[in-house]
């Protein structure tokens, strides 16, 4: 018979508030399986622990039962102490008397009652737990960061620079992500790019990184640890080895599209290269836009190309797929802008010069359209007046995004200075709500913008733009001083909120990470946890887990590298051993467990016939138990009889 | 012969009488009926939000138990009538608890079941335009109107859901296909002051001026509503005017296209010469 | 309008009962500008009509029908005395 010991915790007044402690004691006492039950304020603590060290000890206990908060607070707490009391660590079981009773019920008498079946039904499940080893996996010592921005290429260097190998699996033809579009960062208005070249070259040129660029992630099987991530890369159809930049294919290329990196302001070829400080520093084709090359339509990138004897195109080239096996998986895709279009008062998409702020930003940038003047898309006329709309289609749970992208004050204070600096007899003028302006050196930056002549804050929203006479009518509001406002202005720039990356929902779901409900990638813990994913492995660094700039983005990425640096500090990781196994003799080799299996972790052994679990790859869902028609699945310290008992428990 | 269950409320029926005639031989025209439903009543002209007096629930919640009886769509054509019984068939849904007071005290029951339908959303979703640009046998060439959609169409936009309630396009896509050049301006969506006329008219004078001078500095020449109250306010916005915007139901508009004749769409001299002074190329069938 | 429609939330929040005897919520047309445009959804006409009914039931009201437009569509007629008027 097993000596169970029972250990109740008040939890301050947590638990103590609601449950009477002293009767649940006596309750429990009456339980003729239970050889001892105690109880302390605080278990967790050193003394609590202490407590149930000495009783093991003295009341000799084969198993303990603790009567506290949720298993996701302490349980390995508990487990620790039972293990360094000399028992097998899967002897112990936690009571949620916190979550689950104390802090859902009012009612003290009904609240004790269930806090007694609670325990009851630990104490039955107790008795009949296994002892179990963990067990124990190898650790792939690589790790593929997906995203090539900023927080993908600190968490690259970051990995790489410790000595482990690492795969940059970047969407488009360059690493830089939104980075590389900025013309110049707050607060210290440091060129964008000037500050980002030398990261990326050190990537390029980094022996432990290996960058696939025109990739995505298309499948990812595997667990932590033990990863098996399929990538598919598009062919460049360009040798970036070969490849000097020269631009002479792109000089003959016939076709036209706009070119994503000045936000559509301008067009670019089919055959381009991103933008002048690309890594890899080499043109690439865009195959969807390309006239065709099965059969081959053009060809006349490739005849130029030759003519020079370079020969750098290969128009046959076929995308690849590369199969990695990596211990981690770092998602760092970062985001893109909400569509103004749907913001229809504003008029975006309608008239001209009404733009999206990042749109401005490439406008305000020396390598954008205009050579960094700014100026109006409708006639190219350099504005005098310009309405800064902050907060655009955000902060309105009932009409757009529901929450604040962090940024936008930020930057449309920066737009604001410096359209001034390049147009000095302009005026702008900001719309905003609040001013957020919380990291470091941003509050003295936004009040010096604010304090400079020809810089204009209204606070309030805008109803409506209208074009009238060549002009955009804006018609907003200064609660400031209770009146409303109306300014005919050249240009209108919309701060409008971000969003995470075209694409994301699907790596979400290849990859198992959680999404959150704007769509961006959840985080295990919003306050302690902010740069894993729930599931074990994937981390998270940047804008795709919510909108931040560019320090936290840095730190998080450095975070996120140093998360999966633990990850790969021992050869070998452990897992938990509650995993399903079968019971041969009733197995009859249905297979009805094979495809329930989430994890595909059960197969059909080819010699014996019958099911057979991948100890490695089981989560311990249940899922293939719950389906097996005979019983032969069950999971360890999970089984019908333990169920089935703990049932039997509360009925009484 | 397709029929649509019809309810007029009383100002199409006593001073906007045009309004009524040209849109039952629009219908006529384009091959369907508009059938007044049996035992219609005043529908109280707005939707009032009071959650503590019922009463004003009564008649609107009457109508549509009326409706009920005969179908469970109902065509209206007045924007005021439009509104109040569109919000109250929703709310009949939503708010169960309200709605069993209701229908208590009417000793008629109303569930929700009835969808509430504007003229417009017939022609747009049910007859459709192509149809509509073939039966055009006198379309009015490039005439310059200006569609006035007023509020009480479009908004609340969660319960009203016709169109976008900032860039609303179904009047003029209807226009358009009947050869109409309708005229964007700013002021299409903005209130002519409604029920304002009543304390104090010269609140009319200056919003639903502000809007007639929108439509016209923007090439407007002819204004399109559907509603009693904003053609009433826009005319008197420019009493004083010697030369004034003409103000026309849109349904007179899509009449004439349809070949119908100035009586039968309830025009009267001036507005129909100025519909005509203003078109680009003659009608081409005049009946 | 003497209180901005944002400014007659504010006092209401605030418990400024100068929103009682400000003219803002006499002249509300119930147009619904306010509530499409709201970020929250905010329904100011309704709480216009809220600020009118408690005025009126406290048999105060500042609807004053001296001057009427001649022949008005009943339609008009209605809703102003229903939204001035009634409670």
């Amino acid at each position: 018979m097993k000596r169970v010991g029972v250990f109740v915790c008040h939890c301050g007044l947590n638990i103590a508030g609601t449950v009477n402690i002293k009767e649940l004691i006596e309750q429990t006492n009456k339980n003729p399986d239970v050889a001892v039950a105690a109880d302390h304020r605080y278990l967790c603590s050193e003394p609590g622990q202490a407590l149930i060290k000495d009783s093991i000890e003295q009341h000799k206990l084969d198993a303990i039962v603790v009567a506290a908060c949720s298993p996701a607070m302490h349980e390995v707490t508990f487990k620790n102490v039972a293990q360094s009391s000399g028992l097998n660590r899967y002897q112990c079981e936690i009571a949620n008397i916190r979550e689950q009773c104390s802090w859902v019920h009012g009612d003290s008498t009904t609240a004790t009652a269930k806090a007694h079946l609670i325990v009851r039904q630990a104490v039955e499940k107790v008795k009949l737990n296994e002892s179990l080893d963990p067990i124990s996996v190898p650790v792939t010592r690589r790790v593929v960061v997906v995203g090539g921005g900023i927080a993908g290429i600190r968490t690259a260097l970051d990995i790489a620079d410790s000595g482990y190998q690492v795969y940059l699996v970047e969407k488009s033809g360059s690493i830089g992500g939104r980075m590389a579009q900025l013309s110049e960062t707050f607060p210290t208005l440091d060129c964008s790019i000037c500050i980002l070249g030398p990261l990326m070259v050190e990537v390029y040129r980094h022996p432990n990184i290996k960058l696939l660029r025109l990739a995505q992630i298309e499948e990812v099987r595997g667990f932590v640890g033990n990863f098996k991530v399929k990538v598919r890369q598009e062919a460049p159809y360009v040798d970036e080895k070969k490849c000097n930049s020269c631009g002479e294919c792109t000089k003959v290329c016939p076709v036209e599209v706009p070119n994503e990196f000045d936000s559509g302001l301008t067009w670019r070829k089919a055959i381009y290269i991103p933008f002048a400080q690309a890594v890899p520093p080499a043109y690439v084709l865009d195959v969807k836009n390309c006239l065709g090359l099965l059969p081959l339509a053009c060809g006349e990138c490739k005849k130029a190309c030759d003519k020079l004897g370079m020969s750098c195109i290969d128009l046959d080239a076929r995308p690849q797929i590369h199969e990695l096996e990596v211990g981690a998986i770092v998602l760092a895709t970062g985001y893109q802008m909400y569509d103004a279009s749907q913001l229809t008062e504003y008029g975006y998409g309608i008239y001209p010069n009404v733009m999206t702020s990042l749109e401005f930003e490439r406008m305000l940038s020396a390598s954008g359209p205009t050579s960094g003047i700014p100026r109006r898309p409708s006639d190219g006329r350099v504005p005098r007046d310009v309405v800064f709309i902050q907060c655009a289609g955000q902060r309105e749970p009932e009409t757009a995004l529901p929450y604040c992208s962090k940024i936008c004050c930020m930057y449309t204070a920066k737009h604001a200075m410096l359209f001034h600096h390049k147009v000095p007899d302009g005026q702008a003028y900001v719309f905003y709500m609040d001013v957020r302006a919380g990291g470091k050196g941003y509050e003295e930056f936004v009040k010096r913008c604010q304090e400079e002549k020809g810089l204009l804050y209204l606070r309030g929203r805008v109803a409506k733009v209208y074009e009238e006479n060549g002009k955009l009518i804006v018609k907003g509001v200064d609660t400031l001083s209770g009146k409303t406002v109306q300014i005919p202005a050249d240009l209108v720039v919309l701060a409008v909120g971000m969003i995470p990356t075209l694409g994301s929902h699907e790596l979400a779901s290849i990859s198992k990470a959680s999404m959150d409900a704007n769509g961006f990638f959840a985080e295990a813990h919003p306050k302690l946890r902010p740069l894993e994913s729930p599931t074990a492995g994937i981390f998270l660094a940047g804008a795709g887990q919510a909108p931040k700039d560019i320090p936290d983005t840095v730190a998080q990425a450095s975070g996120a590298a140093s998360k999966a640096l633990h990850l790969m500090s021992s050869p070998t990781l452990e897992r938990e051993p509650t995993v399903a196994h079968v019971t041969e003799e009733l197995c009859s080799g249905c297979r009805i467990c094979v495809p329930a299996c989430p994890y595909e972790a059960i197969s059909l052994n080819p010699k014996t016939g019958l099911a057979e679990v991948s100890e490695a790859l089981c989560e311990g869902c249940g899922t293939c138990a719950a389906s097996c028609p005979s019983g032969a699945l069950s999971l360890r310290n999970m089984t019908d009889a333990q169920m089935l008992a703990m049932i039997s428990a509360v009925e009484q | 012969m397709q029929s649509y269950l019809y309810f007029p409320g009383c100002t199409l029926r006593t001073v906007a009488t045009d309004f009524d005639v040209s849109a039952k031989a629009c219908a006529h025209a384009l091959g369907t009926d508009l059938k007044e439903m049996q035992g219609w009543l005043c529908c109280g002209a707005v939707y009032s939000n009071t959650s503590d007096n019922l009463m004003t629930q009564a008649g609107p919640n009457r109508i549509l138990s009326r409706a009920r009886t005969e179908g469970n769509s109902l065509v209206t054509l007045c924007a005021g009538c439009h509104n109040v019984l569109k919000r109250t068939s929703i709310q009949a849904k939503r708010n169960r608890e309200r709605q069993e007071k209701i229908n208590d005290f009417n000793e008629e029951t109303f569930d929700g079941e009835v969808n509430v339908f504007h003229f417009l959303e017939v022609l747009r979703d049910f007859v459709g335009y192509d149809t509509i640009r073939g039966k055009a046998k006198a379309p009015l060439q490039g005439l310059p109107v200006g569609a006035y959609y007023g509020c009480l169409l479009l908004r609340p936009y969660r319960e009203m859901q016709l169109d976008d309630p900032h860039r609303p396009t179904v009047i003029e896509n209807l226009l358009e296909s009947i050869g109409c050049s309708p005229v964007d301006y700013p002021a299409r969506t903005e209130c002519c002051g409604s029920y304002l006329s009543v304390p104090t008219p010269e609140t009319i004078e200056q919003v639903s001026g502000a809007i007639v001078q929108s439509a016209r500095s923007n090439g407007a020449k002819v204004i399109a509503v559907s509603c009693p109250l904003c053609k009433y306010n826009l005319e008197l916005s420019q009493s004083h005017e010697p030369k004034p915007m003409p103000v026309v139901y849109f349904t007179q508009l899509l009449g004439l296209a349809l070949g119908l004749s100035q009586q039968d769409v309830g025009l009267d001299d001036l507005h129909y010469q100025a519909i005509r002074g203003n078109l680009q190329a003659p009608m081409v069938k005049e009946a | 309008m003497d209180l901005l429609p944002h400014q007659v939330i504010r006092y209401l929040q605030l418990g400024m009962d100068q929103v009682f005897e400000a003219n803002s919520s006499w002249l509300c047309a119930t147009c619904f500008s306010c509530e499409t445009q709201c970020p929250r959804g905010i329904d100011v006409s309704k709480i216009c009509e809220a600020i009118r009914a408690i005025k009126l039931r406290q048999d105060q009201h500042d609807l004053k029908f001296e001057n009427q437009p001649p022949q008005m569509p009943q339609q008009g007629l209605v809703s102003a005395y229903r939204k001035l008027s009634a409670y």
